[in-house]
């Protein structure tokens, strides 16, 4: 996996708060600072993040211009 | 109408105490719902129930993989053999990645409508709500988004309806936090979105409950 792309997941990853937890599937729980260390590792689960987080990078333009079309 | 609900470890807290509103709901409506919970879930209590009962509408919250359900002990529940179970009902699965295989799976043998998430279903928790999960403020947008996918099919919508109504309660939402000072909002949006971009479904878009 590119360096810069787990980088990019690692910094938005540590920008979240330490007092939240994710429960992912089978997985199980993780904090932020796992969830870290899973992208680190170049784990199953690691790698799982990354590529929901670059989706989530994916989809914010879509999801702006949804809400311009729709808003409150 | 069928509940089944796991209820083994932090996640399956989380989805039986968020699903408890939508049985409170049904009953509200009148709905006749049949609870099959925690170790009474098992294949042979599961068919006798949908044998006798024949639902039209089954809500799994538990675990699941690509091809399968499980149990509360995390053993397959239902599998690409088994999914005949399903046949003429809606199901709606809150659990991960079971919209990839076991519903097109399920579908083909009969299945009306299977809606669920393609992908893994994130379930984020505050620290300090761990014992409280209905009070769990993180929890809380993403809870809600996915009850609404059984709330509008309790109440008669089609399931391209609820979906959609889903999708679009999603986006007001995340619009909400995108723009908040909120500490925890990223770590909301994160499963909102991933939680969002995975729901989905096949079979009949027009089957209603």
């Amino acid at each position: 996996m590119d360096e810069e792309i787990k980088n990019l997941v690692k910094k938005r990853l540590s920008a979240m708060p330490p007092d939240v937890s994710f429960s992912i599937g089978g997985y199980g729980d993780f904090t932020r600072d796992e969830l870290i260390k899973e992208v680190d590792k170049d784990s199953k689960m690691g790698q799982e993040i990354i590529e929901m987080q670059l989706n989530f990078i994916r989809s914010m333009p879509s999801l702006l211009k949804k809400n311009a079309l729709h808003p409150n | 109408m069928l509940f089944i609900r796991t209820k083994h470890d932090l996640a399956t807290e989380y989805t039986f105490a968020w699903s408890e509103l939508i049985l409170q709901e049904a009953e509200e409506k009148g709905i006749s719902v049949i609870t099959i919970e925690r170790e009474d879930i098992n294949f042979q209590n599961l068919s006798k129930r949908i044998d006798k009962v024949r639902p039209k509408f089954i809500f799994f919250n538990g675990h699941g993989g690509k091809d399968c359900f499980y149990d509360n002990k995390s053993n397959v529940l239902i599998d690409l053999k088994t999914c005949l179970l399903l046949k003429n009902t809606i199901t709606f699965a809150r659990s991960c990645e079971t919209l990839a295989e076991l519903g097109p799976e399920a579908v083909k043998m009969g299945c009306r409508a299977f809606v669920g998430y393609g992908q893994k279903f994130l379930v984020p928790r505050w620290h300090v709500k761990t014992c409280k999960p209905l009070q769990d403020p993180v929890a809380k947008p993403i809870m809600e988004c996915s009850n609404l996918v059984a709330g509008e099919i309790i109440q008669g919508k089609s399931v391209a309806e609820a979906v959609e109504k889903s999708h679009l309660e999603m986006t007001r939402t995340a619009e909400k936090y995108i723009y908040s000072s909120d500490p925890h909002a990223s770590a909301i949006l994160f499963a909102l979105v991933n939680n969002d971009l995975a729901l989905g479904f096949c079979g009949d878009e027009n089957a209603v409950f």
